[in-house]
């Protein structure tokens, strides 16, 4: 019993111990501050004199020495903070050239990086004060904050500056490679309404395709009359398909004949079939004018062999890119038009019934593989590089023509339909895809090498 | 007299294995801490590659019309390059509206695919919806999400940046938070047992000895690991802690990378955990079953602990717990002077709590949830919580052992949550 007592008994004497020792240091550590930053306010009321008499001018001068020299770095920053707010420049001024000294932006831009939830929310209210370039650069950073708040509230921070230079430097961050950053970026310009329009205009023909989306969509969200106009002439020259489905959603948004009829066209005629598949979709969406017509039209015309089946299992559909996806979302929007399900299966089999023989449609998918090898739209081309290893050994040389594509993506797809079709001949192609500057290719390449000696040994295993 | 002795034989063995056990998590404790402070925020800046890989990011899901349009959100808000991921999921036969909840995500997003196992001839499991995505996927680097997950933007980008910067790991797992952790008591336990779990196993082991074990989701693999295991076994139903087994028995590491946050949402209703907790348990035991004969064989460090693990949390543990409950009710007696006990070891039992619930309140520091009503729970866990898993894991072997039972998939029943995105249709 008495052994079971004092161990308790010591256990609890012990903890209770801890804390009150911790307490007391904390309280202490409180005091220590709240006496210190007395004696920093203190002295950072010299700087509170508007700096236009030689005596005002020497006494600030003391005064920011002082504070540049002061013990306690967190209390002076406090001090000199609190200036910020005052209505006249020359004391702002001075205020932050205490902080640039006393390295309190870097403490700031520590605590963006590296703080916790309070600490970074505080350093974004300090840094929007502050308000400099270097504040507003350490801002733009944060928008690529994991934490929705705090990147909402340095956005909001760069939007409480000056709008012309917030405006140019959230433009520039549309090209940034971290994709968050720029996302909040564009609604943080999305925000600003239009005093943004002439900044995302002057990124529509940036070199960077993600800045020249961005740029689209929040033209588009921002909606100013003149969208269409701006965006319509993009639907020829753009290059890049992501960026003509950001026109295509954009277009949506606007009433009127035109935008359903750049739609209506976009949906027959863009090389790449996801913007068809977006067209076809987006058309539903708007309710447009002869929308069901239009959808069901399609419909009918899209090849029969649409619905792709896997070879491992005859069961199960993969409806990965291509024609398959535009089917689906020609369904996805007739299901939104009102039809019922009895009415699409309807206008399928019509479709089905017009079908070509499957060897024609066959030796017409390999010819148009082919030449989609050397089409100007990536996607499409990477497309073909992979429907190629369906042909066969047949394909090879030109699987290893696209193996020197300039884009990685298409390499990348070569190396894997040669890997996929056991090409022995090609080899030394895919053995040189292995130095391939690019992480992807050099990965399918090896995964490629691998499969056909795997399918080499196990044809001499069975013969 | 004789009685006497065999009680404190029991009682030995009993304080033992506790204090064995304890003593090894209070270790793990502490390297999880240190390693919550090497994982500090401004190291992971610095581990990004130039070019980033191309990841496939596979869904599987069966009947998950519900969450399924919150999770893709999710997973196409994902800050990683758009030309570089692409979502296959997996509808596994779902009798629901979970195909056209994909095919109307598919309409909006290039990354979006689809592979449809038609309805009857599906719902084998998650291993089998795995491996029929791994046909289509067509990236070297291979994620995997649950239907309900609501990954944090970066996660996928920390993952593959760790698992790229060193050739030696095969997968990079990352941490699984508790989306509804404030609905009910329940929840709350499910939440510190997880918030515990990812720093105690998860990070201690990996800071101790280079060891973490595959979440079911939140993790990124290499595909050419991955199918030179012979990809997941499709008659495992806890195919995390079957496919760590395997890839430890080819060598490979797996990393934990504790800012690579997903959020799930967990059972609410006891029925519901504890079908969820039984398939875990038959799942854990025939791993346990499947490669305990090997571990001697292989001599492989990596495996032996992963196995041990195992046999810790589901048989070791098991009994350890009853003989503890045990001592508990036969101390309480004593007080009451009804038996013969020593007073001295009730305060080692007393101590043993202690040690558990420090253990439980250093991992919710590190989380940053050490609030009252937490640390509460906890004392009051180890009463309720923690021992129902006595029934569990008794029903498991009793299914296993006596009715030889086949495994079969239990799917977790999903509830709909407050602000996570659905689809009209």
């Amino acid at each position: 019993m008495g052994v079971e007592f004092d161990l308790a008994k010591g256990l609890a004497l012990f903890l209770a111990g801890l804390v009150v020792a911790a307490v007391m240091l904390r309280l202490l550590l409180r005091w220590r501050y709240a006496t210190m930053l007395s004696r920093a306010r203190q002295i950072a009321r010299g700087l509170r004199t508007p700096a236009r008499t030689l005596a005002a001018v020497e006494e600030q001068s003391s005064a920011v020495e002082e504070l540049m020299e002061f013990p306690d770095g967190r209390a002076a920053a406090a001090a000199a903070r609190e200036l910020l707010k005052e209505n006249d420049a020359t004391v702002r001024s001075a205020a932050i050239e205490v902080l640039r000294e006393i390295r309190a932006i870097d403490l700031w831009s520590r605590d963006l990086r590296r703080g916790g939830y309070r600490a970074k929310l505080h350093a974004i209210e300090a840094l929007g004060e502050i308000g400099d370039e270097h504040a507003v650069e350490e801002l733009l950073e944060a928008l690529g904050e994991d934490d929705p708040d705090v990147a909402r509230a340095a956005s909001y921070a760069i939007l409480a500056r000056d709008p012309d230079y917030a405006c140019e430097r959230l433009a520039e961050a549309l090209s940034s490679p971290r994709r968050r950053l720029a996302e909040t970026a564009a609604a943080t310009l999305v925000r600003m309404g239009g005093e943004a329009v002439e900044a995302l205009v002057s990124q529509l023909t940036s070199a960077n395709a993600q800045a020249r989306r961005l740029a689209v969509e929040s033209l588009g969200n921002i909606g100013e009359g003149t969208v269409k106009e701006l965006l319509l002439p993009l639907l020829g020259t753009e290059p890049e398909a992501d960026v003509r489905s950001a026109v295509a959603e954009a277009l949506a948004r606007v009433d009127g004949e035109e935008a359903s009829e750049a739609l209506r066209r976009m949906a027959r005629s863009d090389p790449d079939w996801f913007v068809r598949a977006r067209a076809h979709s987006l058309l539903a969406e708007t309710e447009a004018p002869e929308a069901t017509s239009f959808l069901l039209e399609s419909l009918s015309e899209i090849e029969p062999d649409e619905r792709q089946l896997s070879e491992e299992d005859d069961a199960v559909e993969h409806v990965t890119e291509g024609a398959p996806r535009i089917r689906s979302a020609i369904i996805a929007g007739l299901r939104l038009l009102g039809l019922t399900e009895e009415e699409i299966a309807a206008a399928e089999r019509g479709a089905s019934d017009a079908a070509p023989g499957a060897e024609a449609e066959a030796l017409e998918d390999a010819s148009e593989a082919l030449a989609a090898l050397r089409d100007r739209d990536v996607p499409r081309r990477a497309d073909a590089a992979r429907r190629l290893a369906e042909i066969g050994c047949s394909a090879a040389p030109a699987l290893r023509q696209a193996l020197r594509d300039p884009d990685p993506l298409v390499r990348a797809e070569a190396a894997r339909s040669l890997g996929r079709i056991g090409a022995r001949d090609s080899v030394d192609a895919i053995a040189k895809a292995l130095r391939d500057p690019d992480v992807n290719v050099r990965l399918a390449a090896s995964t490629a090498l691998r499969a056909i000696v795997t399918q080499e040994a196990a044809r001499e295993l069975s013969d | 007299m004789t009685l006497g002795l065999v009680h404190d034989v029991l009682l030995g063995i009993c304080l033992l294995g506790t204090w064995l056990v304890l003593g090894f998590h209070a270790v793990l404790t502490v390297a999880g801490y240190l390693y919550s402070r090497e994982a500090a925020r401004g190291a992971r800046q610095e581990r990004e590659p130039e070019e980033w890989p191309g990841v496939s990011i596979l869904v599987p899901a069966h009947n998950e019309e519900i969450v399924m349009a919150g999770t893709i959100e999710s997973l196409l808000h994902l800050d990683y390059p758009r030309d570089r991921m692409e979502i296959i999921v997996i509808d596994d036969s779902s009798t629901d509206r979970t195909r056209r909840v994909i095919e109307h995500l598919m309409a909006t997003d290039r990354r979006v695919k689809l592979v449809a196992v038609p309805p009857g001839l599906g719902g084998k499991g998650k291993s089998h919806a795995l491996n029929l995505a791994l046909l289509h996927a067509s990236h070297e680097l291979l994620a995997v999400y649950d239907a309900d997950n609501s990954p944090e933007p970066m996660s996928l980008r920390y993952l593959v940046a760790e698992l790229i910067g060193d050739e030696r790991l095969a997968a990079a797992v990352g941490k699984v938070r508790t989306l509804n952790r404030a609905t009910n008591f329940l929840t709350r336990c499910i939440n510190i047992e997880f918030i515990s779990f990812q720093w105690v196993v998860q990070a201690g082991r990996w800071r101790l000895f280079g060891l973490a074990s595959l979440p079911g989701t939140n993790y990124v693999i290499r595909r050419e690991a991955l199918e030179r295991a012979g990809g997941w076994d499709p008659t495992a139903i806890a195919d995390d802690a079957e496919l760590t087994v395997r890839l430890s028995q080819e060598g490979h590491r797996i990393k934990f990378v504790p800012y690579a946050v997903t959020w799930e949402p967990e059972p609410q209703h006891w029925g519901v955990w504890l079908r969820q907790r039984l398939r875990w348990a038959r799942g854990g035991t025939y791993v346990v079953r499947k490669f305990l004969p090997r571990v001697g064989r292989l001599r492989r460090r990596d495996l032996f602990l992963e196995v041990m693990h195992l046999v810790t949390i589901y048989h070791f543990f098991f009994v350890i717990l009853i003989l503890s409950d045990l001592i508990l009710v036969s101390g309480l007696i004593a007080r009451f002077r009804v038996g013969a006990m020593d007073n001295p070891l009730m305060v080692l039992w007393a101590l043993a709590f202690a040690l558990f619930l420090l253990e439980l309140a250093i991992a919710l520091a590190i989380e940053r949830e050490h609030t009252p009503l937490n640390l509460l729970v906890a004392a009051v866990m180890y009463f309720t919580y923690c021992q129902v898993w006595i029934y569990v894991c008794a029903r498991a072997h009793y299914l296993d052992v006596v009715r030889q039972e086949k495994l079969r998939w239990e799917k977790t029943v999903r509830v709909p949550e407050p602000g996570r995105g659905t689809v009209a249709s």
